[in-house]
Parts: C-alpha cells; sequence; structure tokens
C-alpha cells in the first residue's frame, strides 16, 4: 500500500485534506502476521484486496480516538479512496448525532454491505457468527472466535474469498464494537483482525522477514492477480 | 541556545486553506516569542487572517502555530512575505506526499484543533506490520 496507494496523487490530496494522518507499526505484536520484507524503492508485488488483513489495516477515528470504521487488508488507490469517502461520510453523521453514533456506525455499515450485494439473512447470520454481545462490557477475558459466514456464501476463487472475508471481518468488527475506544481495541487487536496469523509472501521484497516467525495460516500475495502489494 | 521545535509546545493544527506564501521560501531559524525554543524551518502559509502560520520542518512535516508564539523578529519576517494563491498550499503538500503525524497523540490534537467540533477532522489511521519510511 505504501508503493501503490499511497503514492496516487488522489489518495495523497484526500488524507491530507480530510483527514489527521498517522502510522503505527504493528511489528511485536502478537496479532500481527508475518511478511517479507520491503524497502520503500522495491517494486511492488501483486496483491487481491483484502489480502494481509493481519499485517495492515487502515482504522478510521474520531479525535477522542473512538474506532467507527476499519477498512483491513490492502486496498488498491481506488478502493482506499472508497473508503475514505465512506469515512467522511460517517464521521460527519457521528458529529451531527453523538449519542447516536453507536448505531449509525451499525447503520451505515450494514446499508455499505447490502449496496455491495450482501443479503440480509448473510448479513444477520455474520453477525451472530461473532462472540456474545456482552464480551466487551464484560472485559475482554479472552478472544473471542470471529468465526466467519459458511463456505457456501463465499466465492469459490481462493483469493476472492479472502477478500470477501476480510469484508466480512471488518463488518463484524462495526456491527459488535461501534465505537470502540482505540487503547481498548490495542489490547485485543484480535477484536479485528481474528485469531489467524498470516504470513504475506511476494518475490520483490529486498529484505528478510518481518513479524512473527511461526504463521500457522498462509495469505500468498503473488500472483493474486491485478492488484499489487504495499 | 537550545535547539528544539518550538511546535512540541503549541497547539498543532492542519494545513487548510489561507493564503500561501511562495513556494522558494528559505529555510531559516524560527525563535519563539520566550527566546528559548528555535526551529529550522519553512514558511509555507498564513491562514486565519494571519493569526496562524504554517511551517514546512526539515524533515518535511508541516505544523501550523499561533503568529503571537513566535518572535517580533519572525513576526516581522512573516508580515513582509508577499502573498500567493491559497492553492499552492495544496501543491506544497502534495510535493511532499502525505503529512503523518508523528504519534496517535499528537494526531488526536490535530484532529480536534479546529476552531468549533464542526471542523474536527477524523484520524486514518495506517496500523502495518513494518515502519513507513523503512521495511515493510
Amino acid at each position: 500500500m505504501r508503493t501503490v496507494s499511497f503514492s496516487s496523487p488522489d489518495v495523497q490530496k484526500k488524507m491530507n485534506q480530510d483527514f489527521v494522518c498517522v502510522a503505527v507499526n504493528t511489528e511485536g505484536d502478537p496479532s500481527a502476521g508475518s511478511s517479507q520484507a520491503h524497502a520503500p524503492a522495491d517494486r511492488a508485488g501483486q496483491c487481491a484486496p483484502g489480502i494481509g488483513n493481519q499485517n495492515v489495516q487502515m482504522i478510521f477515528m474520531t479525535p477522542d480516538r473512538r474506532i467507527f470504521h476499519t477498512a483491513s487488508g490492502f486496498h488498491d488507490a481506488k478502493a482506499l479512496e472508497r473508503e475514505m469517502e465512506f469515512a467522511e461520510d460517517l464521521f460527519e453523521k457521528i458529529q451531527k448525532s453523538p449519542r447516536l453514533a453507536e448505531r449509525v456506525v451499525r447503520e451505515d455499515h450494514h446499508d455499505q454491505m447490502i449496496k455491495a450485494g450482501y443479503s440480509p439473512q448473510t448479513l444477520q447470520r455474520a453477525s451472530q457468527l461473532v462472540s456474545p454481545f456482552g464480551r466487551l462490557q464484560a472485559g475482554i477475558t479472552g478472544f473471542p472466535r470471529t468465526s466467519q459466514p459458511s463456505r457456501s456464501d463465499m466465492p469459490i476463487n481462493i483469493f476472492a474469498r479472502k477478500t470477501e472475508q476480510t469484508r466480512m471481518l471488518d463488518y463484524q468488527f462495526s456491527q459488535k464494537y461501534p465505537m470502540l475506544a482505540w487503547d481498548q481495541f490495542e489490547e485485543n487487536p484480535r477484536l479485528l483482525v481474528g485469531e489467524a496469523v498470516t504470513a504475506f509472501a511476494s518475490g520483490n521484497a529486498s529484505g528478510g522477514r518481518i513479524g512473527g516467525d511461526s504463521p500457522r495460516n498462509v495469505s500468498a500475495s503473488q500472483g493474486s492477480g491485478g492488484q499489487r502489494s504495499r | 541556545m537550545r535547539r528544539q521545535t518550538v511546535m512540541t509546545l503549541l497547539l498543532l493544527l492542519p494545513v487548510t486553506a489561507g493564503h500561501s506564501r511562495a513556494a522558494d521560501q528559505p529555510f531559516r531559524e524560527w525563535l519563539d516569542n520566550t527566546g528559548t525554543y528555535a526551529v529550522r524551518a519553512q514558511l509555507i502559509a498564513e491562514k486565519s487572517n494571519g493569526q496562524q502560520v504554517t511551517l514546512a520542518l526539515e524533515s518535511g512535516k508541516q505544523v501550523t502555530l499561533p503568529l503571537r508564539r513566535l518572535s517580533r523578529g519572525d513576526r516581522d519576517y512573516v508580515a513582509a512575505q508577499e502573498l500567493a494563491p491559497a492553492e499552492a498550499v495544496a501543491e506544497s503538500q502534495l510535493v511532499r506526499g502525505i503529512q503523518w503525524q508523528d504519534d496517535l497523540d499528537e494526531a488526536g490534537r490535530v484532529a480536534a484543533a479546529g476552531p468549533s467540533p464542526t471542523d474536527d477532522r477524523p484520524i486514518m489511521c495506517f496500523r502495518a506490520l513494518g515502519d513507513l519510511s523503512g521495511f515493510m
């Protein structure tokens, strides 16, 4: 994303004008995956949308650091612009009705998914797959089981399936933890990224590896069609 | 004289609109109104009817601060510069790419630094494995 999406003049302009941007390095965080290490000058590899959701997340917050939108995994410039536009509209609504913020977050994300073609039944099923709603209020004593929708809801193509899975995890997070405080999120990022630990592979890396040593699941990025990583 | 950024002590505000100075402004030493802190930076813009100025540090980071927090000499220097179209601000920002804040605390301050809550901006946090300017 650094090499491809953030170098887009349109993305840069929108980030600078409409958002206050900050980068957080998750190196050392057990919820982060692992990746081949790319230098800024490395050539970008191919990547499908949503790939690497353990390794990269765009997290949109209010100035008092409450999370109202997330976009996990790789997003190309156009996809990132769409996420920023959604976040901008949602932030405006939150500003107008701060007391209704949680409801607005849930409803807007639900509407976004409906517009994207998901059925209400699929979304309801996805919402029920996450752990009980009272977990957060109870103090988050363990990692939630962020299950995925059934395979029948997912595309056959493995990369398209991963894209959908990541999108669904973002949706589930919005429904379960609307306006979650950043500090609470940082105590347990698996609320968003799930329990898997992915390894991100690319053939164009000039460094060694970065992140965890023992990935349990592997999300290969190379040759995944059309998109580029970093 | 201690070389420390004036801006760490001051309110950080985003660059939005206003009058931009010429793009070829030189880097120079800026002194705060107490004479204690100095920073080397380039004048980028003034806004809020001349009540605030935006400086670009040598690192490329931009900060906006109240004009009153600058030394008398620096305020005179700002007043002596020629105005340029406000659009130059956006162009200048693009040349430097994305304005990344140093950390979330700073991002929160900048995001809430508008004159009223309706002027607040959302924070966009790029949470990623690796260093933006290094290996990622």
